[in-house]
This record gives structure tokens, C-alpha cells and sequence, in this order.
């Protein structure tokens, strides 16, 4: 028992030793290597301890089993089993187990021999360290008993064979053997032998084979103890503690005081415990309050800026399979003749057969009779002849088909009869959708009511102060439009003012849609203009008509280019400023410099080329100006023929001092010529070449030495010499343009013959009649043609056809429909009215009088009943006769001042043409309006309702004149009755005293019967006449 | 023939009716209201378009048969009423 004691309280002693030894040796133990981790952290301590309690267990454990085992072997087995369980810890945690042969220390010290402790250094002497010099294989050890005995002279009393010293030096042999005990079975490390017997039996102890088996398994088992396997589990080798730096660690993680401790002592007043509370607003900077905004710092979500996604669409596939049948093509031929019925009666011919010329097939030309064609001939004559069904006699058919030619006929006869019947009854081929009405709601939106202002053109030198008298869209260029500016001045105050306004250029602008603000080109007249208008066939040669009466041209076809790229023009010129840094290509800068010279000097100034002498010209006003379409021109007699010129040559004027011109361009003709010739040198031609100082284009050339008009027409008042001054005209003979007019830019001009009328045709009657509006109000209906007068047998104009003065004011508008050549709108200054060409009985439609002048009137060019009035006041007027015939449908007020011109225009877009309203006014600002939809695009039965409502307002006319008509004629009745009546009634030679005792009697008579009539009522008593 | 002649002017006095044609079963006109080129002309393109109708209403279904044929075109529309022997074709023009 003691030994046990000592055996279980010596391995912690020995441990212990172990760690004051180990960090000086550097090598160390299983138990020294605990000791230097467990130094190492206390915090591993704990589990240092733990590990080496349970190395400890085994031997703490061991000896009551010991003790048992002492005082009986029969108990063997028992601790055996309880050792196996050890070893069994121990192999658990060994990583690997060899298979050695090993022995097995006995689990009693045999005699003579003792444990022992052998620390590190002595192990080193005398080459004993486990594992190094021996293992469990080979546990013992010779050490020369001379060695030990150096030993105790070098070390003396700290060799650790002290103990045994006495032994020792009483052991009889040379060597001593020492046994490792690796489990401290005996006590120690060590066991040494003292005696030489101890020595034999350790030496013959006999190996046994170690089995991986558990065990205490074996041990259950009762294997013979000497054969048992001794599991000798490894030791885990520590390896030894290197210093990486996590010292550092581990004391950077430590948390110590580095500087005294904060008090912080919170205390409140007694008094304010429990008391109420009292909030109120307080200025934050006195009470040093904190203001708390929420922070900005949020914590910022990062969002997903790329992500990769695959997506694969298959297009989902069906394999099927379909066979036809395919007939195989053949050639066939069917040949036929038809066989008509000679005229002659059948049995005398019938086999002449008569081929038609549509017969197929060569060899039936053979078989023809010659005199086939004879016989086609008449077989077609007959057949005219024949107004009934031709019969045709089938040649293969017999007598017994005809059965079954009827029976099919009665089969078939509903059906086709059925089928003809539908066709007539219903058009299933009609689209319904097409003669909807699109407009209703379709884009009637409120904001789609009015006229948008498109664009505005005004220029602060030329167009201010000044009225635009005329504006016309240029024929073929899209945005370039034209307006003529005259100053606002009436007849007097130009006279006055007329050195002036001499100064003063009077100009036409050419405004481009690109730019509102620089017009595009100037073109230069000797007076105000007042009308013009673009060749139609020639847009680049412009007429002018002037407050001279002069009649002027220009030739634009060195502005071409400029015209037609008249938007890409304006927009170089705006980039030209970014550009102007940039040192371009050549071409840039020539572009560039075009520019230049277009925008520094403002736009280019054109001189007009050609103009009438003031002699030749009106001797009033232009107030009308179109040009005759290519189709058709004048002869020198007034008679409008049908033209064979490739281009416009005519222009028509009129002008209010009664006189109607028109122009011709082409060269006069050559007996002129030569008179113009001996009048060479030209006074007025000099001067006005000199004054100009621009050089006449070649296209006027032949028109430079006189120009004069080619039929003057004057309307004279039948019963005064003053003439009638024409206004306005409106003819049918603009309407004559050919739709696909192609338009040209050379002007064949000098290359036209002389006019003549030589081979030209005349046009339709209708055509040489035309409207004249003057200038005080009448509407004349008048023939083109000169008569000759029978009186004088001279050629005169013809009288007016019919003269109508409905208008009070002098008419500023005339025009026909584009759509009913024969409706005419015609303006006066305070009223409108719609004519009928051809109803003389009045206007269809008279307006109610205005409060302000009218200035002008259009028609829509794409609705049949709408059109377009212009009043002094700035406001226009469409009137729409569809929608409301009494109120205009809109009234738009666009202008400040009063508006003096109006011309719509198609615009053609890629998607949709839009209709834009150029509206002059009095201050010289030309306003481009933007039509609403609804007013602007055509219904499909527009049309055919416009012309109904023109013929209901004929017909009413009539009916309204007939009905006139009776009623004057009754109501004269009725006055002649009347006054028959009165003068038959009226007592014109009675006498007044005669008259008065007539009366006397009469109402005598009267109260007679009064009182009678009140005697028999008893109202009266009869007594009461006798008093 | 009175009876054919008959049935033909009951179609002839419906409005539009240009003309009627009874052919054969070989594409030969056999009665006609209308001149020999047209009715030689009709009878042959409209015999081989009612042959290949037929063909083509009986490919699809070989029960089946052409009973009637209507072409409609810009200016007339074409009635024919084929049978076994005879065809019978009618031109009309709807919109007069």
C-alpha cells in the first residue's frame, strides 16, 4: 500500500520536476512538453491539467488493483481488463498502432530490482532516451557499472542513480541493465536491476505480438498473461513552441487599464422627483440645445449595376409531313369552231362551219373554205341582225341533247337566277368602312379646335411700319413663301409722302420656314407692290403688279440653288458660329463663305429685270395678277384658245382703272419689233437701264425694249363714258392647269415663236365667260371676246352679260371654288356672298352685314364647303356650310391689327399633309397658322353633300324668286282691290247739313228701338215714357 | 329549244345581264347571246377553269362536287353552273 501511495502521489511530483527542468534541457518529456504548453497559457491550463489527470488516472487508478493483484493472482484477469481499458485510452489516442513485437513488463518487480527516475540529462549520459537509443521494441539498456560510477563522482548526490548508489557499488557484474517503463508501472521511467538475477529474467522476458484487438477484450478473454499483446501507444510529440509574433496578439488582445477609471456621478434635487413636468419652446442657441438631424449617413444599398442573365428562346418546331397527289402535266389541245346557223334555211348547208378567229389550231386553217371570211362576215351580220340569242347548232350534238340541255337549264336556272338577284340587290364588294365619317371624335379633342400658330415671319427693317398687301406659296418649294409689303398710306398721303417713300425700297420678301427672322431674298419692285404671284410652269420667274400700274418681273434662276436648299442654307449658317474656331477643308470654307455673304449682308437684293412703262401699264392700281396656265392663251382678239406654248406665257391684270390686260412674254411678234427697233434709244429704257444698273437676263432679253400689254380689254358703262373698274376677277381658266404639270427651272423663253393664233383651237364656250368684282361692288358676268360694233365697226369689248350689285362696297374678293368651278365667294367690304355661275336670280348665300370690314375671303383648298374670311378687326372667319350656315364654325382672332391677305396652302408631309393658313396683316407680320384637323381634312361624301346643299340653295332661290314673284303679283292685286274699293266707297259729294240729319235720324231711330228692346225686358216700366 | 331559248332570255331580262353561254362538255358553245370571239373565248378559258375548279373540289373531298361558280372581277362577275353535259355560263356586270 505505501508503495502504491508513493507510486500515485510521485507523477506529479515528478511532473513537476519535469517542468522546472524541461525549458532549461530544451528537451523534454511527454510530461515536460505538458509543463512548457501549460507555461505557455494559463488559459490552456485547465485543459493541460485535464489531459494529464487522465494520463494520471491509470496510475492513480492503479493501485487498489495493485494491491489486489498483490494479495491474490487469481484476481488477474480483473486488472488486466482494467489495464487493457487503459491502454485502450492510450491506443485511442495514438494516431497509429505498429505491429511490433514487444514485451511486457511483468506486473511485479522482480527481486533485486528497484525503479527508477532518470531525469533528461541523465538519460543523455548514458544514452538511454526513449525512443532514441531505445523504444518499446528494444526497452533495455546495458550501462556499464564504471559509467555509473563516474557518474556519482561528477554529479554526486544529483545523479539519479543515488538512490541506488549502495547497490551499485555492490553489483557484481560490469553492466547494469535498465528497463524503460514508459507507463510509470513500477512508479518511475525506469526500472533498473540490481542483481544479476533481476537482470536474467528482464532479459528473458518473452515477446508477444501486439494486436490491434481492444484490450480488454483479450483480457475478458483470459489469454495466458505472458502472451498477451502489449499495445504500446504511441507518445505524442510535442512539437516545441516557436514565438511567430502571436505574443503580440495575445497581448494586444489582453484589455488593461491604461489610465484611472471616470467617475461620473449623476444627482438630482430632491424637491424635483415626481414633480410635474413642463414642456414649452425655447430658443435652441440659449439653451445650448442639440438639434439631432437625422443622419445622412445612411447605409447605402448598393445596387446591382451588372448582372449576367441568359435567356434561350427555341422557337418551338412541329415536323409534319404532307404528300399531294401531282398530277403530271400534259399537253392538250381542244379545238373548237363554232357553228352559226346560215341564214339560209339548215338543211341546205349544214356543214358549214364557220371558224372564228379566235379558233386554236393550223390544221383547221385547211380545212376553212376560202371563202371564209365572206362567210364570217355574214354570219356577224346576221347575228347583229338577230337580236335574240344567236343559235348556235353543235355539231355533235343530236336531237336527243336538247332534252338534256333544258333539264340542266331547269336545274340551273334558280341557282343563276338566284345569283344574279344578289348581285343586283347587294354590292358585297362595297367597303362600308370607307364611307364612314372618320372625323366624328376621332381627334376632336377641345385643343384641336383652333388654328395653332405655326410660324411667324416678320423683318424689323422691311416688313414694320408697312402692310402686307399679297402672299403667295412658292408653287414647287416646300417652306419658302413669298409676301409684298407696301406702305400703309392712303391715295393722298402717298402723294404726299412721295419723295419718301421714293427712298424707300419696295420690296417682296421670300421668307424660308427655317429662318423667321432674315428673309431669304429680297426682290426689289420701282413701287409698293401689290400683287404677284409665281409662274406656275416656271416658279423661278415672278410677276408683280404695282401701285404704278407697272407690271413687273424677275428672274430668279440664279437663285436657284439658293431657293431649293433654301433649309440646308439656314442651317449651315447656324453652325457656322461653333465652326468659325475650326480651321475647315476648302469646300467647308466656300460653303462657309457663300454663307457669309448671304447673312452679314442680310439677304440678297434682286433687282427686278423687266417692267412696263408707266405708259404701257395701268393707269391704276394693280389689283388683280394671275398667270394663264400653259394650256392656255389669248389671241390678240380676246379669245382664250387652247395653247400649244410649253410653258406659262400670259399673265392677266386688272386694275380699277377699268381696264383688263393681259401680258404675253414671248417675243412680239416681228412688224412690232421693227417699229420698237426705229425706236431705239428709248428714252424711258435708257433711264431705266441706267437706274437699275443690273443686266437684263437673257430669258427677258427680247422683252427689254418694250413690253406691252397683248389684249387690253376696257369695260365701259353703257350709259356713262366712265368705265367700270374691275376689282377682281374670277375666270375658269386658271382651273385649266394641267394637274401633272412638270415643273421646269430653264426657261424657254427666247427660244418661243411670236404669238399667233394661227393653228390654236378654241375652248368651250363656258370657259370665255368670267366674273368681274369692282370696285363698287357690282359683280359682272362678262365674255372675253371683242365684238365688233355694229355702229361704229369698231372692236369693243361686249356688254356685260348680266350685273348684279347685291355688294355695296368695292369687292376685295372673288374666287372660285376649287371644288365647283361654277360657285363663286366673292367678299365686299361688309358682306359675302356664294354665286352660281349661271343663276342670275341672286346670290345663294348673302351674309349679314359685318360691323367691321372684310378684307378678304379663300377657299379651303381641301374641304368643298369651307372657306376663309379675313376682317379688318384681325380676325378670320371659317365658315363651314356643312356644320353652320349662319355662324361662322370658327372664329380665331390672329392679329392686333387688321388682316389684308390670306391664302391656304397644302403642306405635304411624309405621313399626312397638313393645310397652312399665311395670314398678312396690317403691321407687316406674315402669320403661318396650322389648320384644325377637322377643318382641314376632307370627309369622302364631303363633296356630294357640298353639292347638295348648292342645289338645295338654287332650288330655293328659285322657289324663294317664284314665290317673290306671286306675292308681288297678289299683293299688287290686293292693293288694286283696295283701292278700288276705297274710291268706290268714299262719299265725296254729300253734303254735310244732308249728312247730319241723316245721322239725327239714324240715331233717332236707334233709341226707338232701344226702348222698345228695354220696354219688352221690363227693364223700363211703360208708364215711365209717358212721363 | 323553245325551252332554251326561253331560260335564256329569263336570265337576259335580269339587270346586267351581258350574256349567256351553254357550253358542252368539250369547251363547245352550243347556244350564246353574246358574238362568236367572245363567246369562243369565254367558252374555252372559262370550260378549262370550271375543269380544274372541279378537279380541285374533288381532289380535296372525292364525295364532293362543283355545283357553282362565281368570279368576280373589276367589271363583271362570271356565273357559271356546271354539269355532267353542259355548262352554263352567265356574265354580268353588278354595277350597272
Amino acid at each position: 500500500m505505501s508503495r502504491a501511495g508513493s507510486a500515485s502521489s510521485k507523477p506529479p511530483a515528478s511532473a513537476s520536476a519535469a517542468g522546472g527542468e524541461a525549458p532549461a534541457s530544451g528537451k523534454q518529456t511527454p510530461a515536460a512538453a505538458a509543463g512548457v504548453t501549460a507555461n505557455g497559457s494559463s488559459d490552456q491550463d485547465g485543459a493541460e491539467g485535464a489531459t494529464r489527470s487522465t494520463a494520471a488516472t491509470p496510475a492513480v487508478a492503479d493501485p487498489p488493483t495493485a494491491s489486489d493483484h498483490a494479495e491474490g493472482p487469481a484476481s488477474q484477469p480483473d486488472t488486466s481488463g482494467g489495464d487493457g481499458g487503459a491502454e485502450g485510452e492510450g491506443e485511442g489516442s495514438e494516431t497509429q498502432v505498429e505491429k511490433i513485437r514487444i514485451r511486457k513488463l511483468p506486473d511485479e518487480l522482480p527481486a533485486g530490482a528497484k525503479p527508477l527516475f532518470m531525469s533528461g540529462p541523465s538519460q543523455e549520459i548514458f544514452h538511454c532516451t526513449p525512443d532514441v537509443d531505445i523504444n518499446d521494441a528494444d526497452m533495455f539498456k546495458l550501462i556499464l557499472k564504471a559509467d555509473i560510477m563516474q557518474d556519482f563522482k561528477n554529479r554526486a548526490s544529483v545523479c539519479d542513480f543515488h538512490p541506488v548508489k549502495s547497490d551499485i557499488q555492490n553489483y557484481p557484474g560490469d553492466e547494469v541493465l535498465i528497463v524503460m517503463d514508459r507507463d510509470y508501472k513500477y512508479g518511475e521511467n525506469f526500472v533498473v536491476c540490481l542483481t544479476e538475477e533481476a537482470k536474467e529474467f528482464f532479459l528473458q522476458l518473452p515477446f508477444e505480438e501486439e494486436h490491434k484487438a481492444k484490450g480488454g477484450g483479450e483480457g475478458s478473454d483470459g489469454e495466458d498473461e505472458d502472451e498477451e499483446d502489449i499495445p504500446i501507444p504511441k507518445t505524442p510529440i510535442p512539437r516545441p513552441w516557436e514565438n511567430l509574433g502571436s505574443d503580440m496578439e495575445v497581448i494586444e488582445a489582453q484589455c488593461k487599464n491604461q489610465r484611472q477609471l471616470l467617475q461620473v456621478k449623476y444627482f438630482r434635487k430632491r424637491r424635483f422627483f415626481g414633480a410635474p413636468v413642463e414642456f414649452s419652446d425655447s430658443d435652441f442657441k440659449e439653451r445650448a440645445v442639440h438639434e439631432c438631424l437625422p443622419s445622412s449617413n445612411e447605409i447605402k444599398s448598393v445596387p446591382i449595376m451588372e448582372k449576367d442573365k441568359a435567356i434561350q428562346a427555341i422557337p418551338e418546331t412541329i415536323d409534319a409531313m404532307i404528300q399531294t397527289t401531282w398530277v403530271k402535266k400534259v399537253h392538250m389541245a381542244i379545238q373548237y369552231e363554232p357553228r352559226t346557223e346560215p341564214e339560209k334555211p339548215a338543211e341546205e348547208t349544214p356543214a358549214t362551219a364557220v371558224t372564228s378567229s379566235a379558233s386554236i389550231g393550223v390544221g383547221n386553217s385547211t380545212d376553212q373554205p376560202p371563202d371564209a371570211s365572206a362567210d364570217r362576215s355574214t354570219s356577224a351580220a346576221s347575228q347583229a341582225r338577230a337580236a335574240t340569242p344567236a343559235v348556235v347548232t353543235p355539231a355533235p350534238t343530236t336531237s336527243d341533247g336538247s332534252d338534256d340541255i333544258d333539264e340542266v337549264l331547269r336545274r340551273h336556272l334558280p341557282n343563276v337566277l338566284g345569283a344574279i338577284q344578289q348581285n343586283n340587290l347587294i354590292n358585297i364588294f362595297k367597303d362600308n368602312c370607307r364611307s364612314l365619317p372618320v372625323e366624328e371624335g376621332d381627334l376632336g379633342t377641345k385643343a384641336d379646335t383652333a388654328m395653332k400658330e405655326y410660324q411667324s415671319f416678320t423683318d424689323l427693317k422691311y416688313s414694320k411700319d408697312r402692310t402686307s398687301t399679297c402672299v403667295r406659296w412658292h408653287p414647287t418649294i416646300k417652306g419658302l413663301i413669298g409676301v409684298s409689303y407696301a406702305h400703309a398710306l392712303t391715295f393722298d398721303e402717298r402723294i404726299d409722302m412721295s419723295s419718301t417713300i421714293r427712298l424707300s425700297q419696295s420690296l417682296i420678301l421670300l421668307w424660308s420656314f427655317s429662318d423667321p427672322i432674315h428673309p431669304l431674298l429680297l426682290l426689289e419692285a420701282p413701287e409698293d407692290v401689290t400683287v404677284f404671284e409665281f409662274c406656275p410652269t416656271h416658279p423661278n420667274i415672278v410677276a408683280a403688279g404695282c401701285v404704278s400700274g407697272q407690271l413687273v418681273l424677275w428672274d430668279l434662276s440664279d437663285y436657284d440653288g439658293k431657293l431649293s436648299n433654301h433649309m440646308a442654307l439656314t442651317k449651315d449658317g447656324k453652325s457656322e458660329g461653333d465652326d468659325a474656331a475650326k480651321v475647315d477643308t476648302n469646300r467647308e470654307r466656300d460653303k462657309n463663305f457663300f454663307d457669309r455673304s448671304t447673312k452679314a449682308g442680310q439677304a440678297e437684293t434682286v433687282h427686278y429685270h423687266i417692267a412696263a412703262t408707266i405708259e404701257d401699264g395701268h393707269q391704276s392700281i394693280v389689283t388683280e395678277l394671275f398667270w394663264l396656265p400653259s394650256s392656255v392663251e389669248f389671241d390678240r382678239m380676246g379669245n382664250p384658245l387652247r395653247s400649244k406654248a410649253p410653258m406659262s406665257v400670259q399673265i392677266v391684270t386688272a386694275a380699277a382703272d377699268g381696264s383688263v390686260n393681259v401680258w404675253d412674254l414671248r417675243r412680239p411678234p416681228k412688224k412690232q419689233n421693227e417699229i420698237a427697233r426705229k425706236e431705239a434709244g428709248h428714252p424711258a429704257d435708257a433711264v431705266l437701264k441706267t437706274q437699275r444698273g443690273t443686266r437684263i437676263p437673257s430669258t427677258f432679253k427680247h422683252l427689254s425694249t418694250e413690253w406691252k400689254p397683248y389684249v387690253h380689254l376696257v369695260y365701259g358703262k353703257s350709259d356713262a363714258g366712265v368705265p367700270y373698274s374691275p376689282y377682281k376677277l374670277a375666270t375658269r381658266l386658271q382651273s385649266e392647269q394641267d394637274k401633272d404639270a412638270v415643273y421646269e427651272r430653264e426657261i424657254p423663253l427666247t427660244t418661243l415663236p411670236p404669238p399667233s393664233s394661227a393653228d390654236l383651237v378654241a375652248l368651250d364656250e363656258s370657259i370665255a365667260k368670267y366674273y368681274i368684282g369692282t370696285e363698287d361692288g357690282e359683280l359682272m358676268y362678262v365674255s372675253w371676246p371683242f365684238v365688233k360694233d355694229s355702229d361704229s365697226a369698231k372692236w369693243i369689248t361686249q356688254r356685260p352679260l348680266n350685273i348684279d350689285t347685291t355688294h355695296s362696297g368695292s369687292i376685295a374678293s372673288l374666287e372660285r371654288s376649287p371644288f365647283f368651278e361654277d360657285i363663286i365667294l366673292s367678299v365686299s367690304q361688309w358682306t359675302f356672298a356664294l354665286w352660281k355661275e349661271g343663276v342670275e336670280a341672286g346670290p345663294l348665300m348673302h351674309s349679314a352685314p359685318y360691323e367691321c370690314c372684310l378684307t378678304v375671303g379663300k377657299w379651303s383648298p381641301t374641304r368643298p364647303g369651307v372657306f376663309f374670311i379675313g376682317k379688318a378687326n384681325g380676325t378670320v372667319e371659317i365658315w363651314d356650310l356643312l356644320d353652320k350656315s349662319h355662324i361662322p364654325t370658327l372664329s380665331q382672332n390672329i392679329s392686333a391689327l387688321g388682316i389684308t391677305t390670306l391664302v391656304p396652302h397644302i403642306q405635304k408631309g411624309r405621313k399626312k399633309q397638313q393645310v397652312l393658313l399665311a395670314i398678312g396683316d396690317r403691321s407687316g407680320t406674315l402669320h403661318v397658322t396650322q389648320l384644325p384637323w377637322s377643318l382641314a381634312h376632307c370627309s369622302p361624301s364631303e363633296r356630294t353633300s357640298a353639292q347638295a346643299f348648292f342645289e338645295r340653295e338654287v332650288e330655293r332661290l328659285t322657289y324663294m324668286q317664284g314665290l317673290l314673284g306671286k306675292n308681288a303679283a297678289v299683293k299688287k292685286t290686293r292693293l288694286e282691290e283696295e283701292e278700288a274699293i276705297k274710291s268706290a266707297s268714299r262719299p265725296d259729294s254729300e253734303p254735310t247739313t244732308e249728312r247730319r240729319a241723316r245721322l239725327k235720324q239714324e240715331y233717332k231711330e236707334y233709341l226707338a228701338f232701344e226702348h222698345k228692346l228695354l220696354v219688352q225686358l221690363g227693364v223700363v216700366q211703360e208708364a215711365k215714357t209717358d212721363d | 329549244m323553245a325551252e332554251i331559248d326561253e331560260a335564256i332570255k329569263k336570265i337576259a331580262s335580269h339587270k346586267g345581264v351581258v350574256g349567256t353561254i351553254v357550253v358542252n362538255s368539250d369547251g363547245i358553245p352550243i347556244r350564246t347571246s353574246l358574238d362568236n370571239t367572245t363567246t369562243v373565248h369565254y367558252a374555252s378559258l372559262i370550260h378549262q377553269l370550271t375543269s380544274k375548279a372541279r378537279s380541285c373540289i374533288r381532289d380535296i373531298d372525292p364525295a364532293d362536287d362543283l355545283t357553282f361558280l362565281r368570279i368576280r372581277s373589276k367589271k363583271h362577275e362570271i356565273l357559271v353552273a356546271p354539269d355532267k353535259e353542259f355548262f352554263l355560263i352567265v356574265v354580268q356586270n353588278p354595277s350597272s
